[in-house]
């Protein structure tokens, strides 16, 4: 039995933080090291998508060389969304935030992009940190990485409907295609995210 | 992304439906500032609620001084709230004051001033406001928080100054600037007869011996003017400070997580929580109930697990929050408590579930309680500890795993 946080793409995990607009929401989204950056710009591109639909969306986005450089010389960005690369952070980091959190502090969703052995640490040294997260943890599932992955993602969505892909391909092209988030993720898991916006 | 949107919305239904779902996420906000939810109107007194004994004796003995302890997500910070709320309805004459002292100041450099120089820029009045003595009040405040340049004595023009640093970082000497603030914060009260103050954000302080530092500098001195102090300490305190700390305080208050064992109406007050925030249309009476089960009584941890809940419903294209959505969210949330345990934690743990029995001998013991891996309940100043209710179906499996 794995006990690791449950896995989503940027897309499905963008749908999760649109749905939060409004809220003060944080996230912590466990990605390895070298595909933080480019996660982090999936998931502002993925996020950017609501922009036409309830108007402007604001999305900040930072990379942050440690928690103390944050807090002192960057103030929380004012948006609906803040998506910040803290791949570099060590215990020290994650003890700073902890006991500055009210510093911290922003209305909005905001998400920590992170490596697992990160998060490891937060729940090991920061406890407030952590209770604001919650439940709120998820894993970067990355079908470049890591092609068994995603053939084993596609299975699950092919036994789970019942529909090969080339019939969800026909389906979304003819504007039939269901708006369970699944489906999206099964076209971004067979290159045609341009379909979701057919 | 955006023709699932759009179709919802051209449904009609389907803009109401986000909408109506952002709404009750937004009542459920685990991370919100207490102070908002507070003027929302959700929060619910507890039964004999901390806030309820705190506020009749600041009633009646306006000056006495209360140290308030308790877990990660108890409701320290609402409670303080709560307690400047009852204070002003039943007070003419006090002036209460809520203050974070962590908000703009490191604590782990907290140094005795640090507390009482932040009450007195707190009264100060506006800046257009403030007669000669309140100017010169501020000034001083400010001086001593931000550090000032001075002169040595018998200066000439050829003598540069020299920069004093301030309180609000680490400082050289500390008694001159506690007296020195005090009577800055005495000009600022002014002839106001009461005035109390919560202070909030020192419970996540690590270092003991400079919460000991503040307590018998800062505390004492606004005692001395007969000023009262609610003061939120760390949990830490607990168990490694010296009593004669505790004993500065007229009374120590313990915020309990909430054990539901120990009586029926503990159990519905969580429930009266979600309720209050949730209407029925959006989650059915037994499916609070389990929330309220699976928070093991941490406030934070039960809107938590509901926002979550709430959130699988939205995705899940659910207009309630069924079984399965918080079957969900009790999963996942364990999952994430999971994370980050080593062996000997795993140990503990599956002692802890067996026996009931938790000694913290060590940092890592500590570590346990304070990230609500093992929760503290009291009956009677007496202890009861249990494995948060999330992440007991993963324990039997993870010790198989690592053995």
């Amino acid at each position: 039995m794995t006990t690791r946080p449950r896995s989503l793409g940027t897309t499905a995990l963008a749908l999760r933080l649109h749905a939060l607009r409004g809220t003060t929401t944080y996230f912590a989204y466990l990605a390895p090291r070298a595909a933080i950056a480019r996660t982090l710009a999936e998931l502002r591109d993925d996020l950017d998508a609501y922009a036409d639909d309830e108007g402007p969306i604001t999305i900040a986005d930072a990379s942050s060389a440690g928690a103390a450089v944050l807090l002192d010389e960057t103030c929380p960005a004012a948006a609906d969304f803040f998506l910040l690369d803290v791949g570099a952070y060590q215990e020290a980091d994650w003890r700073i935030l902890d006991r500055r959190r009210s510093e911290f502090a922003r209305t909005g969703v905001t998400v920590l992009v992170m490596t697992p052995d990160s998060f490891d640490a937060i729940m090991r040294v920061a406890p407030n940190l952590a209770s604001w997260l919650g439940g709120n943890v998820l894993c970067h599932d990355d079908p470049a990485l890591a092609p068994g992955q995603r053939e084993r993602s596609l299975a699950g969505l092919r036994e789970w409907s019942g529909k090969t892909d080339k019939e969800v391909l026909r389906e979304a092209q003819e504007g039939r295609l269901p708006r369970d988030p699944e489906y999206a993720e099964w076209l971004m898991l067979l290159g045609r995210g341009d379909l979701l916006d057919g | 992304m955006s023709r699932m949107i759009a179709a919802e919305q051209g449904e009609g239904e389907g803009e109401d439906r986000l909408q109506r779902f952002r709404r009750w996420m937004a009542q459920l906000d685990p991370a919100g500032d207490p102070a908002r939810a507070f003027a929302a109107g959700l929060y619910l007194s507890y039964p004999r609620a901390v806030s309820q004994r705190i506020a009749a004796r600041l009633e009646i003995a306006p000056a006495s001084t209360h140290l308030l302890i308790g877990g990660v997500g108890s409701g320290k910070s609402t409670e303080l709230l709560a307690v400047k709320q009852r204070l002003a309805r039943r007070t003419t004459d006090t002036r209460i004051l809520y203050l974070d002292v962590s908000k703009g100041h490191d604590i782990a450099k907290v140094a005795p001033g640090v507390v009482i120089v932040q009450v007195g820029l707190a009264l100060a009045p506006p800046e257009d406001e403030r007669d000669e003595d309140e100017q010169y009040a501020v000034r001083t405040l400010r001086h001593l928080a931000e550090g000032y340049d001075a002169h040595p004595p018998d200066y000439d023009d050829n003598d540069g100054s020299f920069h004093v640093p301030g309180i609000l970082h680490p400082p050289d000497r500390f008694t001159d600037e506690v007296v020195t603030a005090r009577d800055a914060v005495q000009t600022l009260r002014g002839s106001q007869t009461n005035l109390v103050v919560l202070i909030d954000g020192l419970d996540r302080m690590t270092n003991l011996s400079a919460f000991e530092r503040v307590v018998i500098n800062d505390v004492a001195a606004l005692t001395k003017d007969g000023i009262g102090v609610v003061l939120v300490g760390p949990l830490r305190s607990l168990y490694g400070i010296d009593h004669a700390t505790t004993q500065r305080f007229d009374e120590s208050h313990y915020q309990p997580w909430i054990d539901q064992s120990s009586s029926p109406e503990v159990s519905e007050f969580l429930q009266h929580v979600l309720r209050k925030r949730l209407p029925q249309e959006a989650i059915g009476d037994r499916e609070l109930d389990n929330l309220a089960y699976f928070s093991g009584g941490v406030l934070r941890d039960l809107v938590a697990l509901a926002q979550l809940a709430c959130l699988e419903a939205y995705m899940g294209d659910s207009d309630t929050i069924g079984p399965e959505q918080v079957n969900t969210a009790i999963d996942t949330f364990g999952r994430n408590h999971m994370q980050g345990l080593r062996k000997t934690d795993l140990d503990v743990l599956e002692r802890v579930r067996k026996t009931g029995s938790f000694v913290h001998t060590s940092d890592d013991d500590l570590a346990l309680l304070m990230t609500r891996r093992v929760l503290e309940y009291r009956h009677d100043g007496r202890p009861r500890y249990v494995v948060h209710p999330t992440i007991n179906q993963f324990l039997g499996d993870m010790l198989a795993e690592t053995s």
